[in-house]
């Protein structure tokens, strides 16, 4: 996982202090979530220097917005939901697309009666660099939304429950969308390779 | 021969969220090879996914956050030293007026005297108390300060 993990007591220990007024606490509060900001900013920002104001202003809000924090929530996710709600709405303004429009919800799994027909036969001996640069130019090719999905369960090891409060998300339609991206990151490596079919 | 293959979803979740397969599903994909190899690929992708780097934004994203913070307001731990002063005070006050009149009545008996002792020990004991875990606290706050929030493997933030 990105980032580094703290002991959820410290955690509220500093939320704690940041709320009696310590304000030195919250540096430490930023260093225990910044993997997560990061990697949902990477994934749904594509220019670098907005990037950079962007984090400082999710970092900023959840300042402004700590006294509200209820305790009992996990903090990680709660800063991730102000993380990718402050994404979201930087996408409406440059006007940018959030979600492939061709991920529609009900779309479920395909059964292998659909794909046995085309699904190519995969050399395996790829070298992990290579893979990983591969996976990497794949995953920029989806829409924002996919591309964070991807990166909260498979990076940062987030729970269904956890990516669907951070999105917004039905946990159904995250599972949907999630599935897709899955795929097509399939199909992209697949055809990288230039797999032969079976 | 087999007409029916396992959904692309349970092959996909199967090799990229580790769920378990049933009997049959099981025994379908050990024997079934267009299966395996769409397992192997997700199992391929899952693998790529875990060893993409982690990104950076090239700043100390918690200077550049601090300093655009507003000035702090007082601490609560200076608001409560100063009720807490407050309290001991009126504390003091009370037990010097309740010993100024046990002394007025002294001729009535020792009566007065002993309850006056029972409740400065009473107050005393609760000062330790306040001081002791005001104490405590001191000592946990320094130790984060010094930066002993050792990271600790499996726990939610």
């Amino acid at each position: 996982m990105a980032g580094q993990l703290y002991d959820s007591r410290e955690i509220q220990t500093l939320v704690f202090r940041v709320k009696s007024g310590d304000q030195q606490a919250f540096a430490l509060l930023i260093r225990a979530t910044e993997g997560l900001v990061t990697q949902i900013l990477f994934k749904m920002v594509p220019d670098h220097e907005d990037r950079r104001d962007l984090a400082q202003d999710v970092y900023l809000k959840v300042f402004r917005s700590l006294p509200g924090f209820r305790q009992d929530a996990k903090f990680s996710t709660w800063v991730g939901k102000i993380a990718y709600n402050t994404a979201v709405n930087y996408l409406r303004k440059k006007k940018l697309v959030l979600s492939d429009p061709s991920l529609k919800d009900g779309e479920g799994a395909a059964t292998a009666t659909q794909w046995a027909g085309d699904f190519p036969a995969i050399d395996l001996v790829l070298q992990r660099r290579e893979l990983t640069a591969t996976i990497q130019e794949a995953l920029s090719r989806l829409a924002p939304l996919q591309r964070t999905l991807i990166t909260l369960y498979h990076q940062e090891e987030q729970s269904y429950e956890d990516m669907a409060v951070i999105t917004g998300l039905p946990i159904g339609t995250l599972k949907s969308y999630l599935f897709r991206a899955r795929k097509a990151l399939k199909e992209i490596l697949i055809n990288q390779f230039k797999l032969e079919p079976i | 021969m087999i007409k029916q293959h396992l959904s692309e979803e349970l092959l996909q979740r199967y090799a990229m969220e580790g769920i378990s397969l049933d009997g049959a599903d099981l025994l379908h994909l050990q024997q079934c090879t267009a299966c395996q190899q769409l397992a192997e690929t997700y199992q391929l992708v899952q693998t790529g996914l875990v060893h993409l780097a982690q990104p950076s934004l090239d700043m100390d994203l918690a200077a550049a956050v601090m300093a655009q913070l507003p000035a702090s307001k007082p601490t609560s731990e200076k608001a409560l030293a100063v009720v807490l002063v407050l309290v001991v005070l009126a504390l003091a006050a009370c037990i010097g007026i309740s010993i100024q009149l046990d002394f007025s009545f002294l001729q009535s008996g020792t009566g007065p005297i002993v309850s006056g002792l029972i409740g400065l020990t009473a107050v005393g004991c609760l000062v330790f108390m306040l001081v002791s875990s005001w104490q405590d606290f001191h000592h946990k706050i320094n130790q984060l300060n010094k930066g002993n929030l050792q990271p600790s493997n499996g726990a939610a933030v």
